[in-house]
């Protein structure tokens, strides 16, 4: 079976689950088992990770904040290094590690939920739960226009290089915000203008349905994975509040 | 003939506008017209268009004081998503407009907004996709669509909705010769064949006028004459003939039967028998995209000082990669490129790009000032210019392009047109050597585009050096000295412009075709 057959319900009851063990979970080895499976999921439905190349960085780069604002702030544990001002805590370590971990998790989760379901699969998703049509859509049009606008900003930056405008560096960078971003602005400004009117013109929200080429049906394995995750939240969940009563 | 729309319009003003953008506006549409609407920039084209679509007051807020009535029914009192029963609207660039990922979902938008059943849709979609020319397109992602492909999939998408009037916004302004003859051949067969009512705003409308029945000449907002195309060609036969009466150097060209011009930049590469300076030289330059696309292949080009080369071919052929290659906005895959005989590299680019000037063929791509003379000071700030040069020279620029009187304005209050002579205004502000122009004279009208061209071509006759990336075939032979034609992403050919008529056969071949265009020689020696 193919991700792609499974209901966004589904998809969208599985990354609620993620999401709950990245919050709920405290210890490394808990996180990385998480993730673990949620990787795996992956594999097993579409064969592949390349979609996830551009996460791996991000992590990475997320990683290395984490890790260092661990080993400067965390104050738990024993001291076991000093120079000066900065202080090491036996717990930083730890603490950096499950934190990192949990930021993947979270990361994984959105990416698997956000790049498996089609646009118009969200549409009909968000339709199912009362939201009308003339909003739902517009999850797929963030889809469409997003590779649109980022082409274009990489033109604008382009001009204004030629224009002799430097972006060797981060400071050129931060400098050359308002001669990049604003021509962005104005263009998305008016690019959002012309595809709202063109929409409109085309009964955009003239009734209160309209006519998909697909329709959702949730199927009977749906309903048992959705059943089986929803159990084993309540399980976890009566496991933590139990006790406490 | 039935009266489908009459429009009325005494007076349309926006907020806070000191002029109405349209007045004293009456006429009749009748079923079966079509009509070409052009004028001068911010003449009011497009308004016009808002106004008949519904968009004004509904969408952009304007006092509009008259009617404009479409079957029997007050547009001012309809709303805008209702109209999709009266017109079907087309703008100028199509991936503004195409909101679905795949043809199928696009042709088939406002069919499920209208609650068309799905067989129906399936039906519809298929016939009007055969008859844009692009049958078998339904599963293809509308971002790997070209130009062409993509205007012609909104036409689909408008034409699906069955609606009897057809409104388009300079439709083919982005579009290369092949793919503005497609569609006008296309609207003209709608037009006979269908009886569907067309009106269209165009800037350059020789094209269209084969097909069209009417033509507004719009000025400040008033429709100031009204012709058949006959009467149209004859009244820009006799415009163009005192143009070239009180235009010298057009004189020399309709004189000399266009060589004199011609020669004497090829005259300027020649130097006490010495062969002029090369400005720039690419050595069997090769370039893929990351996507494995090819931009452009085994490019051997070396331009002169004092050319005038107007790079022409289809979309796609490779025309911009071409010149993003000579800025160094792109790095070669293969070859060597070398500009004032400097290899482009990381360190030197800055100083070469001080003397190279770039426009950009959108430009929305550079505007970001709050006044236009700001925007024209921008690069001479960056190169620290003292602020008395500055502003003499900001003047100069901005009285060249016609806009010194705007120099106060946000430039986001410009019309297109004007946008884009502003953005030649910062680019000839830096006084560079050389120019690479990306189609500067889309978005503008006849007059506004051969002005720019003339100057451009002063510029080379003063030892600058041009290259021009045109559409615009007239353009290219009338101005160049030197046209490269691009084809599957390779020079295809490297000729004298002079010597065009013998390669029109070739030419065609590709997809340009020379020979029907009009010029100003045809013009003066009356045979347009």
């Amino acid at each position: 079976m193919g991700l792609s057959k499974l209901d966004p319900r589904t998809k969208l009851v599985w990354y609620a689950l993620m999401i709950y063990f990245s919050l709920s979970c405290q210890t490394a080895v808990q996180l990385g088992l998480v993730l673990l499976v949620c990787i795996m999921a992956s594999l097993l439905l579409t064969r592949s990770l390349k979609q996830y190349k551009v996460m791996i960085m991000i992590l990475v780069l997320l990683g290395l904040q984490i890790f260092i604002v661990q080993l400067i702030f965390c104050r738990e544990g024993v001291l076991v290094y000093q120079w000066g001002f900065l202080k090491i805590y036996s717990q930083a370590i730890p603490l950096a590690i499950t934190g990192i971990l949990k930021a993947s998790l979270i990361f994984f989760a959105s990416m698997q939920f956000f790049t498996s379901a089609s646009p118009q699969e969200f549409t009909l998703m968000l339709m199912k739960f009362k939201i009308p049509y003339r909003y739902a859509m517009l999850a797929g049009l963030s889809v469409r226009f997003f590779p649109i606008m980022k082409a274009e900003y990489i033109s604008i930056m382009d001009s204004q290089r030629t224009r002799g405008l430097k972006m060797d560096s981060v400071w050129d960078n931060l400098k050359s915000i308002i001669p990049t971003f604003l021509p962005f602005l104005y263009r998305a400004v008016r690019r959002s203008t012309e595809t709202a009117l063109a929409m409109e013109l085309r009964g955009y929200g003239r009734s209160k349905t309209r006519t998909f080429s697909t329709a959702l049906a949730i199927k009977q394995y749906d309903i048992a994975l959705i059943t089986a995750m929803l159990l084993v939240i309540i399980v976890n969940l009566a496991g933590k509040v139990l006790p406490l009563i | 003939m039935e009266t489908i729309a009459k429009i009325q319009i005494q007076k349309l003003v926006f907020p806070n506008a000191e002029k109405p953008a349209l007045k004293n506006i009456d006429f009749e549409i009748k079923r079966g017209d079509f009509i070409v609407i052009t004028g001068g920039v911010a003449s009011g084209k497009s308004i016009l268009l808002h106004s008949i679509t519904g968009a004004i007051p509904h969408y952009h807020k304007a006092e509009l004081i008259g009617n404009v009535i479409i079957l029997g029914q007050d547009v001012k009192n309809m709303t805008l998503n209702k109209m999709s029963d009266y017109v079907g609207y087309m703008m100028q660039e199509p991936q503004n407009q195409i909101i679905s990922l795949d043809v199928y979902e696009e042709v088939a938008f406002g069919l499920g907004n209208l609650e068309i059943p799905l067989q129906q849709i399936d039906q519809t979609v298929k016939n009007t996709l055969e008859f844009v020319g692009l049958a078998g397109y339904q599963n293809r992602q509308t971002a790997s669509l070209s130009g062409g492909e993509a205007q012609r999939v909104v036409l689909a998408s408008v034409l699906a909705l069955n609606a009897p009037m057809l409104i388009l916004d300079q439709p083919t302004a982005e579009l290369d010769p092949q793919g503005r003859d497609e569609l006008y051949k296309r609207l003209g067969l709608l037009n006979k064949t269908q009886n569907l009512t067309i009106v269209l705003v165009m800037d350059r409308i020789e094209e269209v006028l084969n097909y069209a029945n009417r033509v507004f000449f719009l000025q400040d907002g008033e429709i100031v004459k009204e012709h058949s195309p006959e009467e149209y060609y004859q009244d820009q036969i006799e415009q163009r003939r005192e143009r070239i009466k009180n235009d010298s150097l057009l004189q020399m060209d309709t004189l000399h039967n266009g060589k004199i011009e011609v020669e004497k930049i090829e005259d300027n590469r020649i130097q006490d028998g010495q062969i002029r300076e090369v400005i720039a030289e690419m050595t069997h330059v090769t370039y893929q995209y990351k996507n494995n696309l090819m931009g452009c292949e085994d490019l051997h080009l070396k331009i002169q000082k004092g050319d005038f080369l107007a790079v022409v071919g289809l979309n796609g052929s490779g025309k911009s990669t071409l010149a993003k290659l000579l800025i160094g906005l792109l790095k070669p895959s293969k070859g060597e490129i070398k500009v004032f005989n400097q290899a482009l590299t990381k360190d030197n680019l800055t100083k070469i790009r001080a003397h190279v000037g770039f426009l950009f063929q959108n430009p929305d791509y550079q505007i970001f000032a709050s006044t236009l003379e700001e925007e024209v000071g921008f690069s001479l700030k960056l190169r620290g210019e003292q602020d008395e040069v500055i502003d003499q020279k900001i003047y100069d620029c901005l009285r060249f392009v016609g806009l010194l009187e705007y120099k106060k304005m946000h430039p986001q209050r410009l019309s297109r047109g004007q946008r884009q002579l502003l953005a030649l205004a910062s680019i000839l502000v830096n006084d560079p050597e050389f120019i690479i122009a990306d189609e500067p004279t889309s978005g503008l009208d006849e007059n506004q585009g051969y002005m720019i061209m003339d100057k451009l071509f002063n510029l080379a006759k003063n030892g600058k050096t041009i290259l021009v990336i045109t559409h615009d075939l007239t353009m290219a032979k009338n101005y160049s000295n030197r046209l490269i034609a691009l084809h599957n992403h390779r020079i295809h050919l490297d000729i004298l412009t002079r010597e065009l008529n013998k390669h029109h056969a070739e030419l065609k071949a590709i997809g340009l075709d020379f020979q029907n265009i009009i010029n100003f020689r045809e013009v003066a020696n009356g045979t347009f």
